[in-house]
């Protein structure tokens, strides 16, 4: 639909920069129907196109915006969110043993600890506490 | 009022705005899509109460327009010299405008003596036909600063269209 005439607006702005004076007013009109060409003579062929992108934008809706795809996403969401519970629970389980912190658990302590608990003499490491050599100490 | 009925009412209005101020056949049809595309998307966002149909659609088109300038500025991609050889009716004229012949050419070159935001108030004021207080509050310029501006682009337009001696204010 494209307007034959100006509207009330533009004719109200050309009578009122024409001042009353009727050249200046013929010039304005003049002026104002070059532009109106300009609206007159908007390419059909570009509004056609134009309104088939539309139309088919209309009626294909990117995915996301489609009202049948509420209930997919939704499913999909359930679905993520419960797999996301169940491999990811809140609490880790614990890899160490309560008594991690214990003394003997030590690396550096570890044997001494055993010794002290099973009662062993410190110098166990001698060669001397070596199976068979208790004879060969003399002990 | 639908989205078909806004189309057939704004497409002429968009169009032509939006060719007068890039002055490209080519470029006026992907910035018209793109205006149109855009307010197809957010036409549920349009509320009557914040401004009309017009200044809710010239304003995505005017917001279209300063982006594809700023972008070829930037980019480069198109030489700074464009809209003066352009305006000046020195480059060739598009195929699309042949129906509109010297006219269009005449009009795009009177359009190139104004200034960017010259060129943006006096297209606007054309093709939207909002009053002066809407145009300002598109522009964000004062209700004053418009109507001086349209009426020094209305005394150049005369004096390049009808040869009439331009009186400043």
């Amino acid at each position: 639909m494209i307007r034959p005439e100006k509207s009330e607006e533009l004719k109200k702005f050309v009578a009122e920069i024409s001042a009353g004076d009727a050249a200046k007013a013929a010039a304005n009109e003049e002026v104002v129907s070059r532009f109106k060409k300009v609206e007159l003579n908007a390419p059909a062929a570009v509004k056609s196109r134009i309104s088939a992108l539309l139309g088919a934008q209309r009626e294909h809706p990117p995915l996301l915006f489609r009202k049948a795809a509420v209930p997919a996403l939704a499913a999909c969401a359930a679905v993520l969110i419960l797999a996301v519970s169940l491999y990811h629970p809140r609490r880790p389980a614990a890899e160490l043993s309560p008594d991690w912190r214990s003394y003997y658990n030590y690396p550096a302590y570890a044997d001494e600890a055993r010794m002290y608990l099973m009662d062993i003499q410190p110098d166990w490491r001698a060669s001397y506490n070596f199976p068979g050599s208790a004879e060969l100490y003399g002990r | 009022m639908e989205f078909p009925e806004v189309y057939e009412v704004f497409f002429a209005r968009i169009y032509s705005y939006i060719r007068c101020r890039i002055g490209s056949d080519a470029a006026a049809e992907d910035i018209s899509s793109s205006v149109f595309q855009k307010a197809l998307s957010r036409f549920g966002q349009y509320d009557p109460a914040r401004g009309n149909m017009a200044q809710w659609l010239f304003g995505i088109a005017r917001n279209e327009v300063n982006s594809y300038l700023r972008k070829a500025a930037v980019l480069k991609f198109l030489p700074l010299d464009l809209f003066g050889d352009i305006f000046s009716g020195e480059a060739g004229q598009d195929p699309g405008t042949a129906d509109s012949g010297g006219d269009m050419a005449e009009l795009v070159s009177a359009l190139g003596t104004l200034e960017t935001r010259e060129r943006d108030i006096i297209t606007l004021k054309f093709y939207s036909e909002m009053t002066n207080r809407e145009i300002a509050k598109v522009t964000g310029l004062s209700e004053s600063n418009i109507g001086t501006i349209l009426y020094r682009c209305m005394a150049k337009l005369r004096e390049k269209l009808t040869g009439e001696s331009y009186d400043t204010p």
